[in-house]
C-alpha cells in the first residue's frame, strides 16, 4: 500500500500547521495520556507532517491501517475539538467509538469530511517535486 | 490587829464566797445602799496567850460574820459558804499567820426597812506572832537589809553585788564592781576604730585588729582558681603526657582496621582471614572449613580465582585475585559458573554452568557484589551448590570500526567499536509508547531485553544509535512513522536469523539525523521487500542509495546504476561518493563505476529521502566514512560478510 495523506485545513483561529501537530499529538495522548507520559513522552506524535512548498499548507503522513491503542484513562475531548465542522452527533460517536475499544484503527476515526490522498495526488498538486531521477 | 487582814484575804479569794456575794465583803459595816447578799465581819475580841518570859506569841480572836440576804435560804447559803471557807484553816493570809479558825456558833436574825435576813456565824482564830512581829506590830514593814545585823551594805553602788565575807562575818559589798567592760579597755590591746570583717591579731606584744592576709594563716601561695581551672602539677602532667588516650585505643575487635564484623555476629562466629579485602571477617565457624577442597579440586582451566562451594557440614572459600590489567592485545575475561554440588575432585569447567559474563576487563573489585549476589541469592545459592569466577586472557576482540577506523556514522544490530558503550537502539512498544534503550550482550543485539521489554506487543525503532562517537543518531519521534523491531506475536525481527530493523513503505517509515553527512563511503546491510523505489539512505533533491529490488542507484548528481539485483536478496552495498569515480558493488562482487557525484546529504535520513520512496525491507548495518574507503572494501566487506554470511 502507498503511503497515504491527510491535508489539514486551517479552521477558525488554527493554522493547518497547528491543527495538523495538534491532531498528531491528540492522537499519542490516546495511548499514553498526560497524566502518565514520561518527560521523553512529552513531544511523541503518531503521524509525521508535511508541509507543502507554498510553506502554508501541512498534511498528515498516516497510515490508515495504524492500530491506535487506548488507555484507560484516555479522553478524546480535545481531539475532537479539532474538528468543529463535524456535527455534535459526529463528534459523539468519535469520541464513544475510541473510548469504548482496547484499540483501533486509525482508519475507524477519519471523519466523513475527511479525504485520504495517495502519493500521486500529493505530487499532482505540488506536495513533492517529481523525482526526476 | 491584823487579823482582819487575814478574813478578808480568805473570803476574798474563796470562790464559792464570791460566787454568791462578789467583793461586797465589809469590815464592821457595810457600804452604804450596798447590794445584797454581803458579809459584814466584826471584831468581837482578843485573848492571848500569856507567858512568864515575854510578849503573848499566840493570840485568839473572836470574829463575827454576819451574812445579810433579801430572803431567808440565800442568807443560809452564803453562811454555808463562810463557814466552809474559814473553818479550820490554817497559813499565812496577807502577812498574818493563822495557826487554825475554830468555828463557834451560828445563828440568823430578821431586820425590817428593809426587810432581810441575816446570819450570824462566830469563829475564834489563833493567830500566832513571832519576833517581828511582835516588835514591829503585826506584820513587819519598812524594814531595810542595811538595817540586820550582819549586813553592811556602805558604799554600794548601782547594779553591785553583795558577798559573804567569811573574816568580818558580813554580807558586803563586792571588790572591784567597776573594771573594764570593753575591749578597748584592756591594756594589752592596741584598737583602732575596726572596720567590718577586720580581726583581732597578736603584734609584739598587743592584740591590733586589722585585715587577715593569706600569708597571715600560711596560705601565701594559695590563689583563688577555681576548682575547674586548677592546673595539675608539673609532675602529674608528666604522668598524664605518658598515659595513652583512651578514646583512640581500640576496645573492641571491630575498632581494628583489618577487621569487619557486620552487625551482631552469631554464636559461634569465627574470625576469619579474607585475602580479597585483606582483612579479617566474622562468619560462622564453618566458614571456609573446606578450603582446601575449595583451592585443589577447582577446574585448572581457566583459572578460578575465586571460588565458592558448599555442603551441609560447611564451606570452603579460595580467593586469588588475578590482575586486572591485560597484556597488550588481550583483553581479560571474567565470567563466574555454578554447579548443584560441592566441589569434587576433577571436577572441569565442563561440569559447570556460565551464569554471567563480565564486560572485557572488568577489575576483580567490580565483580565481587555481582559473585556475592549469587552466593546469597536464591537461584544459585541453594546449598549444595559451587560457584567459580574465572579469569583468563584472551585476545582481545577487533571489531570493525577497531580496525577500520574514522567512520563518520555507523548504525548497527551489533557493536562496531569496542569502545563504545552505548545501546544499540531506542524501542518504543507499541501498547503503552514507553521507551527503553536495547543494548548488546557479548556484541550481539541483545534480544533477550527487547522480548522482556516488548513481550506481547510491538516494538518499533525511535532511535538508530550512531556508533561511530559522532552522535549522529537517527531518530523517529512519530510513532507510526517508525521502523519495526518486535512483533508481539512472531518476536524479534529477524534477517537470515540476525535482528533486523524492518521498514514499511505504507507507513512511511524513516529516521533522521536530523543533520547533513558529507559521505565518501557506505556499506549497508539491507534486503529490499518490493519494488519501487526504496530509499536505504537519502538526503535532500537527488541524493540517495535506493533499489527497485532490481536496480540499485547511488546517486548525488546522475545516478550511478548497479543493475541485474533480485527482489528479496540480502545485500551488502558498497558505495564510493567520488566524483567521475565513484563505485557501487553488491555482495562483494561487481562494481559499477561512473559520476555519482559527492555524496553531501543535507537532511539525512535512513529510510527515505523528501519524505518519498520509503524503504520497503529490512535493514541491519549501515557505516558511513567521509572518506575514500575503497582500498579497505574487501576488509571492511570481509568483517561484515563474516557476521552476517550474506554472500
Amino acid at each position: 500500500m502507498a503511503q497515504q495523506y491527510i491535508i489539514v485545513l486551517a479552521e477558525g483561529t488554527l493554522t493547518s500547521e497547528k491543527r495538523a501537530k495538534s491532531i498528531t499529538r491528540e492522537l499519542y495522548n490516546i495511548t499514553t495520556p498526560l497524566a502518565v507520559q514520561e518527560p521523553y513522552q512529552k513531544d511523541g506524535t503518531v503521524f509525521g507532517v508535511i508541509v507543502h512548498p507554498d510553506g502554508v499548507q501541512h498534511a498528515l503522513q498516516v497510515d490508515t491501517e495504524y492500530v491506535i491503542p487506548v488507555h484507560e484513562q484516555a479522553t478524546l475531548e480535545k481531539l475532537v475539538s479539532l474538528f468543529p465542522e463535524l456535527t455534535a452527533d459526529e463528534r459523539f460517536n468519535l469520541a464513544s467509538y475510541a473510548l469504548n475499544s482496547d484499540e483501533f484503527p486509525f482508519a475507524a476515526i477519519i471523519p466523513s469530511t475527511t479525504t485520504v490522498r495517495d502519493q500521486d495526488y500529493m505530487v499532482q498538486n505540488g506536495w513533492f517535486e517529481i523525482d526526476d531521477i | 490587829m491584823n487579823t482582819g487582814k487575814a478574813v478578808y484575804g480568805i473570803l476574798s479569794t474563796n470562790s464559792g464566797v464570791t460566787d454568791l456575794v462578789s467583793t461586797r465583803i465589809f469590815p464592821e459595816i457595810a457600804e452604804q445602799e450596798a447590794a445584797t447578799p454581803f458579809i459584814v465581819y466584826q471584831l468581837q475580841s482578843v485573848a492571848p496567850e500569856d507567858t512568864h518570859d515575854g510578849p503573848s506569841k499566840l493570840d485568839e480572836v473572836r470574829f463575827e460574820f454576819i451574812c445579810y440576804a433579801d430572803t431567808y435560804d440565800q442568807a443560809a447559803d452564803v453562811g454555808v459558804k463562810v463557814r466552809a471557807a474559814l473553818d479550820r484553816v490554817s497559813g499565812t493570809y496577807n502577812g498574818v499567820n493563822v495557826e487554825s479558825v475554830q468555828f463557834n456558833d451560828v445563828d440568823i436574825n430578821i431586820e425590817y426597812d428593809p426587810r432581810r435576813y441575816s446570819q450570824v456565824l462566830t469563829f475564834t482564830f489563833r493567830i500566832k506572832r513571832d519576833d517581828f512581829t511582835i516588835a514591829q506590830g503585826t506584820p513587819v514593814t519598812g524594814a531595810q537589809l542595811g538595817q540586820l545585823a550582819d549586813v553592811d551594805v556602805d558604799g554600794v553602788s548601782n547594779g553591785q553585788l553583795i558577798a559573804y565575807n567569811s573574816t568580818s562575818g558580813n554580807w558586803e559589798a563586792a571588790d572591784d564592781a567597776t573594771g573594764n567592760n570593753t575591749l578597748t579597755g584592756l591594756t594589752d590591746t592596741s584598737i583602732t576604730t575596726p572596720a567590718d570583717r577586720e580581726a583581732l591579731i597578736y603584734d609584739s606584744g598587743n592584740w591590733v585588729n586589722d585585715n587577715i592576709s593569706k600569708s597571715d594563716v600560711g596560705l601565701g601561695n594559695v590563689d583563688n582558681t577555681s576548682d575547674d581551672d586548677k592546673p595539675v602539677s608539673s609532675a602529674t602532667q608528666t604522668a598524664l603526657n605518658a598515659k595513652a588516650d583512651t578514646s583512640a585505643v581500640p576496645t573492641e575487635l571491630n575498632d581494628l582496621s583489618d577487621v569487619t564484623i557486620t552487625g551482631t555476629p552469631a554464636g559461634n562466629e569465627a574470625l576469619i582471614f579474607d585475602t580479597a579485602t585483606s582483612s579479617f571477617k566474622s562468619l560462622p565457624n564453618f566458614t571456609n572449613r573446606f578450603e582446601d577442597e575449595a583451592e585443589n579440586n577447582k577446574p585448572s582451566t581457566p583459572f578460578s580465582e575465586r571460588v565458592y562451594t558448599v555442603k551441609a557440614d560447611g564451606d570452603g572459600i579460595f580467593i586469588d585475585a588475578q590482575s586486572d590489567t591485560p597484556t597488550a592485545g588481550k583483553v581479560i575475561q571474567r565470567k563466574i559458573y555454578h554447579k548443584a554440588g560441592f566441589l569434587e575432585s576433577g571436577d572441569a569447567i565442563g561440569d559447570f554452568t556460565l551464569i554471567h559474563t563480565f564486560a572485557d576487563d572488568a577489575a576483580y573489585s567490580a565483580t565481587t557484589s555481582t559473585f556475592e549476589g549469587f552466593r546469597d541469592g536464591d537461584t544459585y545459592g541453594s546449598p549444595p551448590f559451587t560457584l567459580l569466577q574465572t579469569w583468563e586472557e584472551v585476545d582481545a576482540v577487533q571489531l570493525l570500526l577497531d580496525t577500520y577506523t574514522g567512520a563518520a556514522a555507523a548504525y548497527s544490530l551489533r557493536q562496531l567499536r569496542t569502545a563504545y558503550t552505548g545501546d544499540a537502539i531506542r524501542v518504543r512498544r507499541a501498547s503503552d509508547n514507553t521507551e527503553q534503550d536495547i543494548g548488546f550482550s557479548a556484541g550481539e543485539f541483545d534480544t533477550t531485553s527487547l522480548a522482556s521489554f516488548c513481550s506481547g506487543t510491538d516494538g518499533f525503532v525511535k532511535t538508530w544509535y550512531d556508533q561511530s562517537g559522532n552522535t549522529n543518531d537517527a531518530t523517529q519521534t512519530s510513532t507510526s512513522n517508525q521502523p519495526k523491531i518486535y512483533d508481539g506475536t512472531t518476536g524479534v525481527t529477524t534477517e537470515d536469523g540476525k535482528p533486523a530493523i524492518e521498514f514499511i513503505t505504507a507507513s512511511s517509515t524513516d529516521l533522521s539525523s536530523g543533520g547533513s553527512l558529507s559521505i565518501g563511503t557506505l556499506f549497508t546491510v539491507t534486503k529490499t521487500s518490493a519494488g519501487g523505489r526504496s530509499t536505504i539512505v537519502g538526503g535532500a533533491g537527488n541524493v540517495f542509495l535506493r533499489t527497485d529490488g532490481t536496480v540499485i542507484d547511488l546517486s548525488a548528481v546522475s545516478a550511478l546504476e548497479l543493475s541485474g539485483q533480485t527482489i528479496g536478496s540480502y545485500n551488502l552495498v558498497y558505495g564510493l561518493y567520488n566524483g567521475v569515480n565513484s563505485e557501487l558493488g553488491n555482495r562483494g562482487g561487481t562494481v559499477a563505476t561512473g559520476d555519482a557525484g559527492d555524496g553531501s546529504y543535507a537532511d539525512f535520513h535512513i529510510g527515505s529521502k523528501n519524505n518519498q520512496n520509503f524503504a520497503a525491507g529490512t535493514m541491519q548495518e549501515i557505516i558511513i566514512y567521509t572518506s575514500d574507503e575503497s582500498s579497505n572494501r574487501t576488509g571492511i566487506e570481509s568483517n561484515i560478510n563474516t557476521f552476517y554470511s550474506i554472500f
